[in-house]
């Protein structure tokens, strides 16, 4: 019960980034990328409720904006990761055979690679921009999610329903797309979830170290970025943005680890 | 008098609200007495044994009455109290044999720890303890089972160490809850034997949990026949047997199929056609071990086996676990192929027919399974299941909504229930539910695999009398398969026998009890717990 109230708490907080994201452009006060020296690293006011950077931006604004980075960023790289992860998990499972051994083999191999190394070098060579960066998270992450479902797929195709299925004269694409996939979706829709509080993770560790989400264009990481040069005299410009991944990636956390309970029959009392 | 419960009432706490499952009963066990409760699943007795033991899991709760358990109330004692009578002077063995014993100690080891448990004795005392024990339940080569872990152990062989670690303490009294269940029915029959020499060495009582009347046949003194939570009639083994009073009993006597009751058939005529027959049907499976799962061995699950199923009948398969007959089963309906041997079906071997028509009329071979949970897709509606033969044919919306309810009319399943889970239905729903989905594709041959054997023995019936009307009105022929000799005895025309992978002895209903020719089927029928 208190685990699902942190959930309830969890998707609540997701439901307003989500809002804030959508209507940036009613919630933000000022011009995100409009410059203004004059106004150049003041203090959270009235004016300005977060305070501004260096170059006298508003960071509320940033900050209001940067949310449809960090969410889109989350979304559409754990929805790549999903269906690569997906597709592969549930035809190693299903195929079994020499077919199993190649694709699992392969997710072995991905995973050797220390993951953030492997996004910087890749961004590093096809250049820092937001659509690369989804993909690029996207298709480093979804062998966690192949061996999910082919565990459950492992375990689905042994069921008498999936033999019934094959009595009526169903086809392999029919069992797995019509019993399997709906049967084993379950732990992946959780991890999907989980997997978008490590892909916002990821987003503001590049934007952090300059390759991710390029200014002008703000993002949680990028304000992070600037901030560090003025630590000394502009905190807000540090604890703001650190906060909203705190807080986001908690959320989408606490969300997940909810999704799992009310999922998965035996962790519910 | 070792135990008198009085007006006790238990139930468990599901979301908040307390639901009853024993509902003030009240019985009593003489010493060296064995006390036979019956009843269907879900009637209490299971909860009517974890609350005299006080084991009720943490959401149940015993709400009032009292156990008298040797002049002593146990439900005012203490937990530090009950430990005490628990495993010493009271003890329990359950259904499951696979999943009681812990599967990385040895079995010595086990019965030790339980007899250091209550006895202050060395470790040399504990040993040579376990070895009479072992000895006791009639395990062969005592020695070896000490230091055999759990998995190297058949089911009877566990329930037999089971059996030994109750004993370890000499228990006044003995909660036996479905101890044979899980068991086949030879090994069954030994374990029911090996119950009665103990409690006659150990003058001990033992309150035998069953849903199977004859079992209670064959061990109880006397009987309480529950329902609902509340024992509906009690008596004397042979009163209730043969003269009993309450309606519920009398159906559940009814319901239970005797050897001997299977109707005579007529004699088919002489020229019956051949739906299908096996020529040297072989099948083996390869026995993977160690880390690199090389192939050690094969076993050979179906062995030269032929067999002809004629058009209308039911053709029985019975045999104990592991003697093939599922696999022999999926065989026939092309689910697996035979490494050797022909499947011919209307004059075509199986292989090249399922290749060269079309889906439809391969569908006129379905399969019924045992578990009616894990036929269903969990997520999908009761329509979709029963609709997904003429889904895959992709049969318009109109047809299928005809389909589905002229399907729904034969099984007595109502429309209005077709978005409904499967989790929403009973057990014997479910079952109706599978076999109207096999006769959605107008099927004419069923493989019907163990369809009753998980369904209470009412249940039981009224699917057995639905799959005999079908057969008539639709002129099916079946492969009926099953472990209990009594039900296939009662649906078949003919009945095979198979044994380690082989058909040892076919016969017509009729023959195969009064003059059975196959030593291994005379000694299955010896062990059918009989009425």
């Amino acid at each position: 019960m208190k685990r699902n109230k942190l959930a309830i708490f969890g998707a609540g907080v997701i439901v307003i980034l989500a809002l804030i994201a959508i209507f940036a452009r009613f919630i933000a006060t000022h011009d995100p990328t409009e410059i203004n020296i004059k106004n150049a690293l003041l203090g959270p006011s009235r004016q300005h409720f977060l305070g501004t950077d260096q170059l006298g931006r508003d960071i509320f604004s940033r900050m209001v904006y940067g949310s449809q980075v960090a969410l889109s960023i989350g979304l559409v790289a754990v929805g790549i990761a999903a269906i690569v992860g997906i597709i592969l998990g549930s035809i190693a499972g299903f195929y079994g055979g020499w077919i199993d051994t190649l694709i699992m083999r392969f997710v072995d191999i991905m995973l050797c690679f220390p993951r953030f190394f492997l996004i910087l070098s890749v961004v590093a060579i096809v250049g820092p921009n937001i659509f690369n960066v989804m993909v690029i998270i996207g298709l480093t992450g979804w062998m966690g999610i192949s061996r999910l479902i082919r565990a459950e797929i492992l375990s689905l195709k042994t069921r008498d329903f999936i033999s019934a299925s094959r009595a009526l004269g169903a086809s392999n694409i029919y069992i797995i797309l019509r019993h399997l996939i709906p049967n084993g979706i379950g732990p992946v829709l959780v991890s999907f979830v989980f997997g978008v509080a490590g892909a916002i993770l990821t987003e503001a560790g590049l934007s952090y170290l300059g390759l991710g989400v390029q200014p002008p264009k703000p993002s949680w990481g990028n304000i992070l970025f600037e901030g560090r040069a003025v630590l000394g005299v502009g905190w807000w410009m540090i604890l703001f943005p650190g906060l909203a991944i705190l807080v986001s990636v908690l959320s989408f956390n606490l969300f997940g680890e909810g999704l799992r309970d009310i999922i998965n029959p035996r962790t519910r009392e | 008098m070792l135990l008198e419960v009085k007006d006790l009432r238990a139930g468990y706490v599901v979301e908040d609200s307390f639901a009853e499952a024993v509902g003030g009963i009240s019985l009593s066990i003489e010493e060296n007495e064995v006390l036979g409760l019956v009843g269907e699943s879900g009637c209490g007795k299971t909860a009517t044994a974890l609350s005299i033991m006080r084991l009720l899991p943490p959401n149940g709760k015993i709400k009032s009455g009292a156990v008298i358990f040797e002049g002593e109330n146990l439900l005012s004692l203490n937990e530090q109290q009950m430990l005490k009578i628990r495993g010493r002077r009271m003890a329990m063995i359950f259904q499951e044999p696979f999943t009681a014993l812990n599967p990385v100690i040895r079995i010595g080891q086990q019965i030790e720890e339980a007899a250091r448990a209550h006895k202050n004795i060395t470790r040399e005392q504990a040993q040579s303890l376990a070895l009479d024990l072992l000895k006791n339940v009639h395990l062969d080569n005592p020695q070896r089972v000490y230091y055999d872990y759990p998995h190297q152990l058949s089911g009877g062989q566990r329930q037999r160490v089971l059996i030994a670690i109750a004993l370890v303490h000499n228990p006044k009294l003995l909660i036996a809850d479905e101890p044979t269940t899980a068991l086949d029915v030879t090994t069954q029959s030994e374990i029911l034997k090996l119950l009665l020499e103990l409690k006659e060495n150990m003058k001990m009582s033992v309150l035998f949990i069953t849903h199977d009347f004859g079992i209670v046949n064959e061990v109880a003194d006397k009987i309480c026949v529950m329902k609902n939570g509340q024992i509906v009639e009690r008596g004397q083994k042979n009163e209730i047997l043969t003269l009993p009073q309450h309606q519920y009993t009398k159906n559940l006597l009814g319901a239970v199929p005797r050897i001997g009751s299977g109707q005579e058939r007529p004699a088919a005529a002489a020229a019956q056609e051949i739906m299908i027959e096996t020529k040297s049907l072989t099948k083996s499976f390869a026995i993977e071990r160690g880390l690199l799962r090389r192939a050690v061995g094969k076993i050979e699950a179906v062995r030269d086996v032929n067999i002809g199923i004629n058009r209308g009948e039911t053709f029985g398969l019975v045999g104990e676990s592991g003697c093939g007959k599922t696999t022999l089963g999926r065989l026939l309906i092309g689910l697996i192929e035979p490494d050797r041997g022909e499947i011919i079906i209307a004059g075509k071997v199986l292989k090249e027919y399922l290749q060269n028509t079309p889906r439809e009329v391969r569908q006129m071979m379905q399969i019924v399974f045992q578990d009616p949970y894990s036929s269903l897709d969990p997520r999908m509606v009761m329509g979709n299941i029963v609709l997904e033969g003429p889904a895959i044919l992709g049969k318009s919306r109109a047809e299928k909504k005809t389909i589905l309810s002229e399907a729904l009319e034969r099984v007595h399943l109502s429309v209005q229930d077709q978005h409904k889970y499967p989790h929403q239905f009973s057990g014997g729903q479910r079952q109706r539910i599978a076999i109207a989905r096999a006769l959605a594709t107008k099927a004419q041959f069923l493989v019907l695999d163990e369809p009753v054997s998980s369904l209470d023995v009412l249940i039981q019936k009224d699917i057995l009398d639905l799959l005999k009307s079908l057969q008539k009105e639709l002129k099916l022929t079946y492969l009926f398969i099953s472990h209990d000799l009594r039900v296939v005895e009662l649906m078949s025309d003919k009945i095979a026998v198979m044994y380690q992978g082989a058909i040892v002895e076919i016969a017509s209903g009729k023959s195969i009890y009064t003059n059975p020719s196959h030593p291994y089927t005379k000694h299955l029928l010896a062990s059918v717990p009989t009425l």
